[in-house]
């Protein structure tokens, strides 16, 4: 492959690891055979991430051993897919179609049960395994410049005569938008800072101790209307990591901590469409939703919409499923309208762990003619709460729920739910 | 039907009536004539009235068209509305929905229908739909819903009838977090024969089956509140819809259909049928299936020959009608087919294909019934379209529902299979037996494309002219590789079998490993997935 003089030259495989990794501690994996493929310490390694071991490797080459070893995998997109590795070196044996199509890599993907984190780096162009493997990561990242699709402009000429650019066929535009990318990165110092902030908030494995910090540094202000506001003001400060920013802007979701406790975040949008959950929205939800309840994650919810968009009923059933089925512990903190089926997500059947709050003034009722103020209904189930004291409240009844020492307690059905939505 | 307890309530005089029935026969013909008046009166005879004249049927009809005749045995006639204090007038007997159990075909089902000579808001506050459900639940038996419609306009503007406040109605009504959670542990259908929204549109979310009357309007919403919003007459894309009817009586011929290849419950048995079809050897279907890799055919009628005569029920016909899904017959035994369909875009499978596919696939997977999927794609065709439409995650969820499946499944790749469509369609190597038909092509992408792409260089060197000669003998070169026997020798398939005996092969081998199956104890993981993602 040729590449404009004017680009830098293109990172190793090893040269990514040692900047994303702590300095010093990549141990490429010694030579051994795996299923067709010859692995070698060119397929990647394990190194430390914060002082936590971590498998990386090209695309989804080593992806089991992270699976034996119970702790993450990053795979870094090898610009190469099953074509270019296996079909080029296999022309004699054209037989081995499975092998060819990364086959032994996604079957150990798809029947993973997100038991430990699994994140994939759009570095490079990436078609066949590196892309396929993004459709089933916890946590997909891509860098401007680098293409993320099924197969690449160049298979598309030929085979369908449809002419693009890189950019136009699946660049940051393009992934932003439909939310196969969770978060887009600029250069490549983002790409690794990223990683190594998602993984922050994971434990190593589902079930393992979940990564609590000391009590984080207070906001700076109280929560207020609206999704960043709520946001800003009920979590540790800077904590909040935000997931697919430009998908369904209705509904902002991401990783953040409470006093220290790492959460799952989503708070409808009053300044877009009302805050509405359109179906785009749903999806969004009910990826995170699922991420949380494969790693014990706590969900708070905040809550100001006119609910679900009345044609996004599949959706909306869902992301209520979804909601439903999770067993870590739920919060609603319901800062404005919830009428509609908004209601919907606020979980008619609650289970012991959950939480649910009203501001003052909040209202609530199926029919916006119905509804009623928090205080005189039941679904404030726990009471009504001042933005002020929202953060205090949620962060006693986690402490309270989880424990001394929190262990991520998975859930046993949304881990085998679809990882891409 | 009420049998008169005495004679004489025409003739003789009211109190010589009383002094004559003993006050336990009285008991009863109270509640005789209460349960009369409840029964057809409904919400009051206008609104019978205006039911009739708009042409609609009332719930009560709905179910005796719908059930067995005369098994219709009614639960919470007396129901009514339980919040006195927002709804002072308790409103009519029945609470808005009528159910009850019945018999369906000659096998036991539940039914709950809404009740729309009550008007909306008002409806599902008694929790009745709840009760039914849970009824149905526990004595293991489908559940079908129908949604008769929101209202009639002249019903809408009566007064006190709308008086629930919104969030105690959601709140009583326990059906919908039921549903939710249900991971499909018995069949559920819904049916929309009218403008539905609300908690009734919610089964339409969560169900196994959904049924929709042509014209009608399904969603979250109320017309009113969403006019701006809904992109069409329907509201909805088609997808989500497993069958749209033309008329009431249409959508319970399909309920019936479909339910009779379902087990009672999951984990139950399969509902097998006419075991003593024929398996004998089939000497025309192999015409159905034109050699010329490039030649369309119809993928139905090899799917209708494969399947026991007039078994097969497709679901979604006009959705995404590169691949074929439905149920159906093989030597008795329900079996769903996943088909590619040549006669549309060469069968190569777009975003929309993958979705129709899990969806099908977790229906079936949920409740037992073994898969036969029947390969001829290019593969998942490439665009820049489909890469916004979610390509990736679209294509890869099809992979992960394909590798989780737990029913017994045969793969037969009737002409074409490359790559990952191949692997994906072939379960992931997790179908119990992969076959081929001795002309199809296996490979890791389709040779004239993979030509193309492989000897670029070489081809870039020759002058213009004599490209497509050299590019159309390299690809006849792949092509060699791509025969069955290749993939045969190192069994990436099982077998070539001959066109005429797949049914034959299919049948036993399905017949032989259900029988094998040590039964479910668990839900299966694809029971839980959402039904439309």
């Amino acid at each position: 492959m040729s590449h404009a003089s004017t680009k830098p030259a293109r990172p190793t495989l090893r040269e990514h690891i040692e900047r994303l990794a702590d300095p010093g501690t990549y141990a490429p994996a010694q030579h051994f055979s795996e299923g067709m493929d010859q692995v070698s310490e060119a397929d990647g390694g394990e190194a430390l991430i914060d002082g936590r071991p971590v498998t990386l490797g090209l695309s989804g080459h080593l992806v089991m051993r992270a699976l034996n070893r119970r702790h993450p995998y990053v795979a870094i997109s090898s610009g190469t897919g099953g074509l270019a590795r296996g079909g080029r070196r296999n022309l004699g044996v054209l037989d081995t179609v499975w092998g060819m199509s990364g086959g032994p890599m996604l079957a150990e993907m798809a029947g993973r049960r997100r038991d430990v984190p699994v994140v994939s780096a759009i570095v490079h162009h990436s078609f066949g395994d590196s892309s396929f493997f993004t459709g089933m990561s916890d946590y997909v990242i891509q860098l401007k410049g680098a293409c993320m699709a099924l197969t690449g402009p160049r298979v598309l000429a030929i085979g369908t005569s449809e002419q693009v650019t890189m950019e136009e066929l699946g660049g940051v535009d393009v992934h932003a938008r439909n939310g196969q990318a969770d978060t887009i990165a600029e250069t490549l110092d983002e790409v690794y800072a990223a990683i190594r902030r998602f993984l922050s908030f994971l434990p190593s494995a589902a079930g393992a101790p979940l990564p609590v910090t000391g009590p984080g540094r207070q906001p700076d202000r109280e929560p207020a209307p609206g999704a960043r506001q709520f946001v800003d003001g009920l979590c540790d400060r800077g904590s909040f990591f935000e997931l697919r920013r430009d998908f369904a802007p209705s509904l902002v979701t991401g990783l953040a901590r409470l006093d220290g406790i790492p959460v799952g975040v989503l708070a409808s949008d009053p300044a877009v469409d009302g805050g509405a959950f359109s179906a785009d929205a749903c999806l969004k939800a009910t990826r995170l939703v699922c991420t949380c309840d494969a790693f014990g994650l706590p969900i708070v919810f905040g809550i100001d919409s006119p609910g679900p968009q009345p044609e996004a009923i599949s959706r909306a059933m869902m992301l209520a499923q979804a909601v439903q089925l999770a067993e870590v512990p739920k919060c609603w903190v319901i800062t404005g309208r919830a009428h509609g089926p908004g209601l919907l997500v606020t979980g008619p059947a609650r289970i012991a762990t959950d939480l649910v709050i009203a501001w003052p003034g909040a209202r609530a009722g199926y029919y916006e003619t119905e509804q009623s103020a928090a205080d005189e209904q039941h679904w404030a189930a726990d009471g009504i709460v001042t933005p002020a004291g929202t953060r205090a409240t949620l962060s006693a009844h986690l402490r309270g729920v989880l424990g001394s020492s929190p262990v991520s307690r998975p859930g046993r059905t949304l881990c085998t739910w679809p990882v891409g939505f | 039907m009420t049998t008169p307890l005495t004679d004489g309530a025409g003739g003789t005089s009211p109190a010589a009536a009383t002094a004559e029935i003993p006050e336990e026969i009285a008991m009863v013909e109270r509640l005789r004539e209460l349960r009369e008046q409840v029964t057809t009166q409904m919400g009051g005879p206008e609104a019978v009235h205006a039911i009739h004249a708009a042409g609609r049927r009332t719930a009560r009809e709905h179910i005796a068209e719908f059930v067995d005749p005369g098994s219709f045995r009614e639960v919470g006639t007396f129901a009514t509305f339980v919040d006195k204090v927002t709804a002072p007038d308790p409103g009519p007997y029945g609470g808005g929905i009528i159910g009850g159990h019945a018999s369906l075909d000659g096998r036991p089902v539940t039914v709950a229908v809404d009740d729309d000579s009550v008007t909306a808001p008002a409806r599902r506050s008694t929790g009745k739909a709840a009760r039914l459900y849970q009824m149905a639940l526990q004595q293991r038996r489908p559940y079908i819903e129908i949604a008769t419609g929101d209202t009639i306009p002249s019903l809408a503007a009566r007064p006190g009838k709308t008086g629930t406040a919104g969030a105690r109605t959601f709140g009583a009504e326990p059906a919908f977090p039921y549903l939710l959670e249900r991971q499909r542990a018995i069949p559920v259908v819904s049916m929309v024969l009218g403008d539905t929204s609300g908690a009734s549109s919610f089964s339409a979310g969560l169900c196994d089956f959904l049924v929709q009357l042509k014209g009608t309007r399904l969603s979250l919403a109320p017309a009113a509140a969403d006019a701006e919003t809904a992109p069409n007459g329907t509201g909805q894309p088609a997808g989500e819809v497993d069958a749209v009817v033309a008329s009431p009586d249409e959508a319970y011929a399909a309920a019936r259909r479909f339910l009779s290849y379902l087990p009672s419950y999951a984990g139950g048995p399969l509902p097998v049928a006419g075991t003593d079809v024929p398996l004998d050897y089939d000497d025309q279907i192999a015409r159905l299936v034109p050699a010329r890799r490039s030649r369309a055919y119809d993928m139905k009628a090899v799917i209708r020959r494969i399947c026991d005569a007039g078994t097969f029920f497709e679901l979604k016909p006009n959705y995404a009608r590169n691949v074929v899904t439905g149920l159906g017959r093989l030597g008795g035994i329900p079996v769903g087919v996943l088909a590619n369909a040549p006669m549309r875009m060469a069968g190569g499978l777009t975003p929309e294909c993958c979705l129709k596919a899990v969806s099908f696939v977790c229906l079936c997977d949920a409740f037992g019934i073994p898969l036969l999927v029947l390969q001829d794609t290019p593969g998942f065709l490439v665009s820049a379209q489909a890469e916004r439409d979610r390509a990736i995650v679209r294509v890869m969820t099809l992979l992960q529902a394909m590798s989780l499946i737990t029913v017994p499944a045969v793969s037969v790749v009737i002409r074409k299979a490359f790559g990952l469509a191949f692997v994906i369609l072939d379960g992931n190597r997790q179908v119990d037996l992969s076959l081929a038909w001795p002309g199809a092509e296996i490979g890791f992408m389709d040779p004239p494309v993979a030509a193309n792409v492989l000897f670029e260089p070489q081809i870039k060197q020759l002058p213009e002219h004599e490209r497509a000669a050299f590019l159309a003998a390299k690809a006849a070169e792949l092509g060699v590789g791509f025969e069955p026997y290749g993939v045969a020798a190192n069994l990436t398939i099982d077998d070539i079998v001959e066109p005429g005996e797949t049914r034959g092969v299919v049948a036993r081998y399905l017949k032989d490993s259900l029988a094998a199956r040590p039964p479910r104890t668990a839900p299966s993981p694809l029971a839980s997935w959402p039904r439309w993602y």
